[in-house]
């Protein structure tokens, strides 16, 4: 068993990351680093509720599909760098 | 006309032969006909399961060459007046094509209302002859990491044969390490899957005992697993049967069972 007790999380977790590289059919590296430019790109337009931001790969109709969920507070200022944590 | 399923994994091990033979005795004990085709040349079991090793003369490659007519490599099973077993040959060899083993699976279609057809493990030729003769998919898996990606892999291969709503098994759930944490459960599997789910089927020693008797557990009336089974048999018929709750014995027996963390 895990620390904590259980070792569920770390099952859910590993294979939540597998079934996602499975399904992309790209390294977990390449996938993350995609998300991340992404998400980078996003920012610079608005500012995002960080805590919210959630990606996922999924089948459909033979096609990969990666969604983003990108929950936004508002457009950013003019040269603003700020983030809501 | 018949319905064609083919039973299938990915992993190995984690109980396609024995759910195709239960499910199977179930249909037919509920009064229908079926016929289960072992689709794991060179690696045959399910004549195991059924007790029906004894019997068999001709076999399935033996059929798709034609060096054999379809009813002389019926197996009919004694026990069940309305099923028959189509046995895999032991040795490897002959390639099948998918055209002869779809026109094979269509004729059984004709003369049975479920041929089930036993995947061999993994996605290779066999896989794919078994997957392209079917009309639907029960993907049998475990609550373990390997099975389920295994099976999600599955799912995706079968999908791209037009095969749009593969039903799940879930095999081998142990409550017990589900309750304390050390088990995936059935809504995390499903959760991650996204298959519509056939059934659930606890692990149980009856099971073992079963294969080692070679008969189905569907036939023990004290098997957990083989009231799951009958279970599934009545919901592929179209009833909505709610899922057993697979709860530890009760009283004493119960109490020391938690108490030790096996069920």
């Amino acid at each position: 068993m895990s620390e904590g007790g259980s070792s569920i999380l770390v099952a859910r977790d590993r294979l939540r990351r597998i079934l996602v590289q499975d399904r992309s059919l790209v390294a977990q590296e390449c996938l993350d680093s995609l998300c991340q430019a992404l998400i980078a790109t996003a920012r610079e337009q608005v500012v995002l509720m960080e805590s919210d931001v959630t990606t996922a790969v999924e089948y459909k109709d033979g096609s990969v599909i990666l969604t983003l969920r990108l929950p936004i507070v508002r457009a950013v200022d003019i040269e603003e760098t700020t983030v809501i944590g | 006309m018949g319905k064609v399923y083919v039973v299938t994994s990915g992993k190995g091990g984690v109980g396609k032969t024995t759910t195709t033979a239960n499910l199977g005795a179930a249909l037919a004990n509920l009064g229908k006909s079926v016929v289960l085709v072992d689709g794991d040349t060179g690696l045959r079991n399910l004549d195991l399961f059924l007790g029906l090793e004894n019997r068999i003369v001709y076999h399935l490659t033996d059929v798709l060459e034609r060096r054999a007519k379809l009813d002389k490599a019926l197996v009919q099973d004694k026990r069940f007046p309305h099923m028959s077993l189509l046995p895999a040959a032991q040795q490897h060899g002959g390639r099948a094509n998918e055209r002869d083993m779809k026109r094979l699976m269509e004729d059984l279609a004709k003369q049975f209302d479920f041929v089930l057809i036993d995947s061999p493990a993994g996605i290779d030729h066999g896989f794919h002859l078994a997957a392209a003769a079917a009309e639907d998919a029960i993907i049998v898996t475990t609550p373990e990491l390997p099975a389920v990606r295994d099976a999600d892999k599955v799912v995706g291969l079968i999908r791209s044969k037009g095969i749009k709503s593969p039903k799940l098994v879930l095999n081998r759930l142990r409550i017990s390490m589900v309750r304390r944490g050390d088990m995936l459960s059935q809504n995390d599997v499903l959760g991650f899957l996204k298959l519509d789910l056939l059934g659930v089927v606890p692990e149980d020693e009856t099971t073992i005992v079963a294969t080692n008797k070679g008969l189905p557990c569907v036939l023990l009336p004290e098997s957990r697993a083989g009231g799951a089974y009958r279970d599934m048999a009545r919901r592929m018929l179209g009833e909505a049967v709610p899922l057993r709750l697979f709860n530890e014995q009760r009283g004493i027996i119960g109490f020391l069972q938690r108490f030790i963390g096996e069920n």
